[in-house]
């Protein structure tokens, strides 16, 4: 009986490593798997993609009677339907955020900085992601639950058996339909904000003329501001669409990990929007 | 009651099955069948009996083109396709009509008269006219016109079912799969769809496909309809004479699945 607590520590130091490097070395185990689960979901991303992309172009003539009024169905979801939400936080946005900075500004002497803080403030950065999140809260969420329920109840199954092709009749409409309501939504949502912050500028009793205030956007605006809003919008809406079509549609699905997969999708798009605003940015510093 | 169906006398292959093995899709380790041998010919009528969570559907959804065979040779039409992208293959998929089992996974968000269009007007076959004709002619010899203008999700299993079956004679297909389809409607539905696969099997509908495979977990109604007999028995395919009445009394698999004796 003796000689058990002898044995005994031996025995557990020769089984189990130094309980300093227990938790570091699961912690290791953790992250190279959430590495490569992340590199894994990555790759099928990028290849559900460039599938879509090449669905889109290759058959953009075909089933019109069909695709077409998907699109314009998509177009009213995420565009039209959107139009008093997108109104609300763009007069918000403007009136409280960009009217405070050109009221202080104004206040100390630099009010002919208002153009540029427009510009950069909701032109480059605010107008196209507050639009983008807007859209995937109300649209991309629902997309999954769409998708992830037609997975599940079998109708993609029952689809390829008729030969229609699912991405081209479900993806495709959702992704064309985004793209061009983030757009249209975006230019909506920076003429209310400029709207709602030249109001402020006016309850402020700051002496500045509409026709100064839109002079001073005209002047800071460029012809690579647009370009890169239209391209940044654009992008937004493919991320969104093609996230959250991926994370309903292009895995098997039972009805209870629904939920999950949107809100799967909802934090992959924001991650990939906040990754594709600071590519955007690099091209902005350099 | 044996029901006398005229045989379409050409023997065609129309499908061809060679070594092949079938993997559960849900579950990657699982093979429902191995060096599996089938061959589907023009006028045939076949059964492929088994008991519940056999795999039927899995193999069905092989025969028919839904999904890759884990290895082996798929024919369909004289063309080998477990290679090849849907795309690439879609003027021979659409010869084959397949109607799934419980509910018939139908399109939920759709009208009745919409799930018959959709195929139709997504592969622009006939003109706008023909089709609405045409599919206005399926709901009536399937009984369906006055439910054409109801949501396809707010009907019972039994319509959705029968739903399934107009849905693929849409595009009048040569094979038609039927995978248990009495497996979720009731007596009197049930007792319609064989009526209706007699009228259409004996050629008194404006068409007729020319093979028919039906998967069943009981095989009491189709036994004397069908020319040709499939069990699946402990992941073996065993095709079985259906007129040898000796094995049909004898063999335990085929008393399992009768709910009358024979």
């Amino acid at each position: 009986m003796a000689s058990q607590p002898t044995h005994s520590k031996p025995l557990e130091s020769a089984v189990l490593p130094p309980a300093n490097l227990v938790p570091e070395s699961l912690g290791f185990v953790h992250l190279g798997r959430r590495i490569i689960r992340s590199l894994e979901t990555l790759h099928e991303l990028i290849a559900f993609t460039l599938i879509t992309l090449s669905v889109t172009v290759f058959k953009i003539g075909r089933s019109r009677s069909v695709v077409h009024p998907l699109i314009r169905r998509q177009i009213f979801q995420a565009g039209i339907r959107l139009l008093p939400l997108v109104s609300l936080v763009a007069l918000i946005t403007g009136f409280i955020v960009v009217g405070q900075m050109i009221s202080l500004f104004s206040m100390v002497g630099a009010g002919r900085y208002t153009g540029l803080v427009m510009v950069i403030a909701v032109f480059r950065e605010l107008g196209p992601l507050m639009t983008a999140m807007m859209v995937l809260a109300r649209v991309g969420t629902s997309t999954v639950i769409d998708l992830g329920t037609k997975r599940a109840l079998g109708e993609v199954e029952a689809m390829e058996a008729l030969g229609i092709d699912s991405i081209h009749y479900l993806v495709v409409p959702r992704v064309l339909g985004l793209a061009l309501s983030i757009v249209s939504l975006t230019i909506y949502f920076i003429i209310i904000s400029m709207v709602s912050a030249y109001f402020f500028v006016f309850l402020q009793d700051i002496p500045m003329k509409p026709l100064a205030f839109v002079n001073q956007i005209t002047e800071a605006l460029h012809i690579s501001d647009f370009l890169v809003l239209i391209l940044k919008s654009c992008f937004f809406g493919g991320v969104i669409a093609v996230v959250t079509c991926y994370e309903g549609l292009a895995r098997p699905i039972r009805l209870e990990q629904i939920s999950v997969a949107a809100t799967r999708a909802v934090m992959k798009a924001i991650i990939l929007c906040g990754l594709l605003d600071a590519v955007f940015l690099l091209y902005w510093m350099i | 009651m044996t029901v006398s169906y005229p045989s379409i006398d050409e023997k065609d292959i129309l499908i061809e099955l060679r070594d092949v093995t079938v993997r559960s899709v849900t579950q990657p380790h699982l093979d429902w069948i191995r060096n599996w041998d089938w061959t589907i010919k023009s006028g045939e009528r076949w059964l492929v009996g088994a008991k519940p969570d056999s795999g039927k559907t899995s193999l069905l959804s092989v025969a028919a083109g839904l999904v890759h065979a884990h290895q082996g040779t798929v024919r369909i039409f004289d063309r080998e396709v477990q290679d090849l992208e849907p795309e690439s293959w879609l003027d021979e998929k659409l010869r084959m009509g397949m109607v799934f089992e419980d509910g018939g996974k139908v399109f939920q968000e759709l009208t009745v008269f919409e799930n018959l269009m959709l195929p139709l007007n997504y592969h622009e076959r006939l003109t706008p006219d023909e089709r609405r004709a045409h599919v206005q002619s399926i709901l009536e010899s399937t009984e369906m016109d006055h439910i054409a203008g109801r949501s396809a999700a707010g009907l019972s299993r039994n319509w959705k079912q029968r739903l399934g079956l107009a849905r693929a004679l849409v595009l009048q297909p040569e094979v038609l799969f039927l995978d248990n389809p009495l497996g979720a409607v009731d007596a009197h539905h049930g007792l319609w769809w064989l009526k209706f696969l007699d009228r259409l099997m004996t050629g008194r509908w404006e068409w007729q496909p020319k093979a028919l495979v039906v998967s069943a977990n009981d095989l009491t109604p189709w036994m004397s309809r069908i020319n040709r007999l499939a069990l699946i028995n402990d992941k073996n395919w065993v095709e079985i004479d259906p007129g040898d009445r000796n094995t049909l009394e004898s063999d335990p698999l085929i008393q399992s699945l009768m709910t009358a004796k024979i």
